[in-house]
C-alpha cells in the first residue's frame, strides 16, 4: 500500500467515510444469472482438451506412418537390384534373338540355296 | 480430485471454487459471485453510474463464466475479476461515445436528479436549522460521488481501486495493464483533483 501522507490520509478517510453506496439490484440478478449459464456450457476447457487429443492422435499417426514405411517396406540392395536388371536384360535380349527369323543359321543356308524362299522373306521383311 | 461438499462451500478458498467451476460446477460459481458480487457492484457503481447497473454486473459474472476455464493461476482470480469489470467499464464507456444522443439524455437525467436532490437539501435545511448527521452523510456522498464523476475514468479508477477497494498498485498495474508508475501518478493526480473539488464545496478534510 501507499505511504500515506497526512492530507491523503485523511482524504482517503473522507472518501471512505462518504463513499457512494451501490444501489440495491432491482432483480434477483443471481437466479437470473445461474439461469443464463444454464444455457452456456463450459466448453472451453473440454475443447482444450480435444485440441490436445486430436494433436497427440495426428502425431501418433504420423510417426506410425513414418515407422510403417521405414520397417514394413521391402529393403533392396543395390547389389540385387544389378542383378535383376542384368537377368531382365538378358532375358528380354534372348527372347529378341529367337524371334528373329532372319539371323538363324537355318534362314542362312536357306538364303543361299533358294531364291524363292530369298524372296519370301524379303516380303516377310517388308510387311515387318 | 477435489472434493468438497455442498454444505462447506461457503468455507472454501476462492482457490478451490475456482478450480470446481471451471470442471463446470455450477454451484462453486454461485458461491464466488455471492462473495464478489458486491465488490465488483460498487466498483462499477462508481465507475460507471447508476444507469444499467444490473446489466453491467450481470456482464462481469457472464464474461467470467465464460473466461473462467482460460485462467490457469486460480489464485490470481480477485485480481482478474476486478480486470474484467475495468474491461465492462471501459466498453461501456466507449458504447456511451458512440451513443451520443443517449449520453445528452443521460446528462438530462443527472441535471434534473442533481437540481431535485439540491431543492431537497435545501428544504430540509430551510426546515431544520441544524443539520442532521444523516443529512451531512447524504450531502457528503453526493459531494464524493460527485468529484468521482469529475475525473477522467483512468483517474477515477485508480483511485477507487486503491484508495476505496483496498487494491494493491502493483495489482492495479496489472488490473489496467498498465506501469507501476503510471499507476503512482495516476493515483497522486487523482487525489489532488478530488480534494481540490471538495474543498472548493466546502467539506473540511
Amino acid at each position: 500500500m501507499t505511504e500515506f501522507d497526512p492530507d491523503d490520509k485523511r482524504l482517503v478517510k473522507f472518501l471512505k467515510q462518504y463513499r457512494p453506496i451501490a444501489p440495491q439490484e432491482t432483480v434477483n440478478l443471481e437466479q437470473q444469472l445461474m439461469e443464463s449459464i444454464d444455457s452456456q456450457p463450459v466448453a472451453v476447457e473440454r475443447k482444450r482438451y480435444s485440441l490436445l487429443h486430436l494433436a497427440s492422435v495426428t502425431v501418433g499417426a504420423l510417426l506410425v506412418s513414418l515407422l510403417g514405411y521405414r520397417f514394413f517396406t521391402p529393403s533392396t540392395t543395390t547389389a540385387e537390384l544389378e542383378i535383376f536388371m542384368v537377368n531382365s536384360w538378358d532375358g528380354a535380349i534372348g527372347n529378341e534373338s529367337f524371334s528373329s527369323p532372319i539371323e538363324s543359321p537355318e534362314t542362312d543356308w536357306l538364303i543361299l540355296g533358294d531364291r524363292d524362299t530369298q524372296d519370301s522373306l524379303d516380303e516377310t521383311e517388308f510387311e515387318k | 480430485m477435489i472434493k468438497v461438499l455442498k454444505d462447506d462451500r461457503a468455507e472454501t478458498p476462492d482457490t478451490q471454487l475456482v478450480l470446481l467451476t471451471q470442471q463446470g460446477d455450477r454451484s462453486s460459481f454461485g458461491e464466488l459471485y455471492r462473495r464478489y458480487h458486491k465488490r465488483v457492484r460498487s466498483t462499477l457503481y462508481q465507475l460507471c453510474g447508476e444507469y444499467l447497473l444490473d446489466d453491467l454486473e450481470q456482464e462481469v459474472f457472464l464474461r467470467v463464466w465464460k473466461g473462467l476455464p482460460k485462467l490457469r493461476e486460480a489464485s490470481y482470480f480477485a485480481t482478474w475479476i476486478y480486470r474484467i469489470t475495468w474491461n465492462v467499464a471501459s466498453d461501456r464507456r466507449r458504447h456511451l461515445a458512440k451513443s451520443r444522443r443517449w449520453r445528452q439524455k443521460q446528462e438530462a437525467e443527472i441535471f434534473s436528479v442533481e437540481l431535485a436532490r439540491e431543492e431537497h437539501f435545501a428544504s430540509d435545511c430551510a426546515s431544520r436549522p441544524q443539520d442532521s448527521p444523516d443529512l451531512m452523510q447524504l450531502h457528503y456522498q453526493d459531494l464524493v460521488q460527485r468529484g468521482l464523476q469529475n475525473l477522467s475514468l483512468e483517474h477515477r479508477a485508480v483511485l477507487v481501486l486503491h484508495d476505496l477497494e483496498d487494491v494493491a498498485q502493483k495489482e492495479i498495474a496489472e488490473i489496467l495493464n498498465i506501469p507501476l508508475g503510471t499507476v503512482k501518478s495516476r493515483l497522486f493526480h487523482a487525489r489532488k483533483a478530488i480534494r481540490k473539488f471538495l474543498q472548493e464545496q466546502g467539506a473540511s478534510l
